[in-house]
């Protein structure tokens, strides 16, 4: 345990000895953008037909791109579901995603339906949406994964614009696979509804780096978190009642931590010693004392200069467990190492 | 002569037997390492269970300025590793490093403070070292 310790940076050790150790480290750890998300997929009759581009039927190969988004997806806690338009159907409602689940209602999409005579009520669709937003709270991505046709009943444009003022926190994500230009224009409208993301569907599936960047688009961000403080707590030392002697079989785990002072010569510390709360709270702070002394001592012994360490006793007065339980008073019952100022 | 010898040879074997060599190698830094794997399993059950302010019983105070802050802490795994001591009593150690997150979330009532959106407001990094004794890990 080799580290460089950094002026600033507390410190504290658990159960006997504690020790500073560590460098300030910064890790990145992923945020989601987005409390829920519905998968919002056209089945009319046109997605039935062949994408000319993609050689593929365009519920096939959209099928498809929604398995490799998924599994892109990461599970931050997110409600996500699964719903059809066109005619509009359930396939999963609201729940706390998972990749194993989401994978499951993906492959429910059918992929042989009849093309004709099954239009594409996009407007109807949409306005359905409103029993499911209702059941959600904050932000939400609607993904809509179609081909951008909308030709029967309500206006598509007008039934999300007005689901976008009943719920300001709604998204329209557009997949499309739109291959002619009023359809595209849909799609592009769609889109613009809230200020949304619009992409086309033959880039997501044809480029890997576009779908995980539609994925960090619409589902996470990535935020960086310092590591403030380094903390080296040393187990297994629990002094016998009203001593503060060292025992023999202790000194592994008060050496392992004065190595870890000895690779770190720069550091002085304050050794704080800690109790319970059995006892009155004068006792304890002269026990916690000679405590923290006599881990003081060992270190002296092993070379530790003894103008680097001070002591301090503060008895019962910082608990770090519940003091109610007999496991609570043994985690409280330590020595805390802080770095001095 | 052989009187000598044969008081030689049970010192030796006594001295053998005793040796922190043998003792490790009875119980094993393999066998050490897997029981180290489940002891910190449990290890973390009680730091959730018993130390304050767990997300179970978060700890909510007014800030003085008309708002309630409410704060927990969890903890979790970054590495764990167990060394041979050369030493009987307590041939091994295990180190275990994990990091503790103190997240708050601030509203204008303890309930809707407890109901968050919380956020991360410190990260600490904690390295605890436990000693291998009589077949368990001490703390």
């Amino acid at each position: 345990m080799k580290g460089i310790l950094k002026k600033g940076y507390f410190f504290g050790i658990v159960a006997v000895l504690a020790m500073m150790v560590g460098a300030v480290s910064a890790q990145a750890r992923m945020v989601p953008k987005v409390d829920n998300f519905i998968i919002f997929t056209d089945q009319s009759g046109s997605m039935y037909m062949t994408h000319q581009e993609l050689d593929e039927v365009k519920i096939v190969a959209a099928k498809q791109l929604l398995m490799e988004m998924n599994d892109q997806i990461p599970e931050l806690g997110y409600m996500g579901s699964l719903y059809m338009y066109a005619p509009f159907s359930e396939v999963q409602a609201p729940q706390v995603y998972q990749t194993r689940d989401m994978a499951a209602a993906i492959q429910q999409i059918p992929e042989d339906q009849a093309i004709f005579g099954r239009v594409t009520p996009l407007g109807d669709g949409i306005a359905q949406l409103d029993g499911v937003l209702a059941q959600l709270s904050g932000k939400t991505a609607v993904i809509v994964v179609g081909d951008g046709e909308d030709n029967k009943g309500s206006d598509a444009i007008m039934q999300a614009t007005r689901i976008v003022q009943q719920y300001p926190d709604v998204c329209f994500h557009v997949v499309s696979f739109a291959e002619r230009k009023e359809d595209k224009i849909t799609n592009e409208q769609l889109a613009a509804v809230n200020n949304c993301i619009l992409v086309e569907g033959t880039e997501l599936l044809a480029s890997r780096a576009a779908l995980d960047q539609f994925v960090r688009d619409v589902f996470y961000g990535e935020e960086v978190v310092v590591v403030e403080e380094e903390v080296i707590v040393l187990r297994g030392i629990q002094f016998a009642f009203d001593s503060s002697e060292i025992r023999p079989e202790w000194r592994p785990v008060l050496d392992e931590g004065a190595r870890v002072l000895m690779d770190n010569p720069e550091i002085d510390v304050v050794i704080e010693g800690h109790t319970c709360s059995i006892g009155t709270d004068s006792y304890n702070l002269g026990l916690s004392e000679r405590r923290a002394a006599s881990v003081k001592n060992y270190f002296l012994t092993r070379g530790i200069s003894e103008d680097r360490m001070t002591t301090v006793g503060y008895g019962m007065r910082r608990p770090i467990a519940d003091n109610t339980t007999e496991e609570g008073r043994r985690l409280n019952r330590r020595v805390e190492i802080k770095i001095a100022d | 002569m052989r009187k000598i010898q044969k008081t030689l040879g049970v010192a030796l074997c006594v001295l053998f037997l005793a040796s922190p060599v043998v003792f490790a190698a009875e119980h094993g830094l393999s066998e050490a390492e897997k029981s180290f794997i489940v002891f910190k399993d449990k290890w973390f059950s009680k730091l959730n269970q018993h130390c304050r302010h767990g997300k179970e019983n978060m700890e909510v105070l007014s800030n003085g300025e008309g708002f309630y802050v409410a704060q927990y802490s969890e903890v979790a795994e970054q590495s764990l590793e167990v060394k041979e001591t050369g030493v009987k009593e307590s041939p091994f150690v295990g180190i275990l490093r994990y990091h503790r997150t103190t997240f708050s979330a601030e509203a204008m009532t303890k309930e809707e403070a407890l109901n968050g959106p919380f956020n991360t407001v410190s990260l600490q990094g904690v390295t605890e070292i436990f000693r291998y004794s009589n077949g368990e890990w001490v703390y």
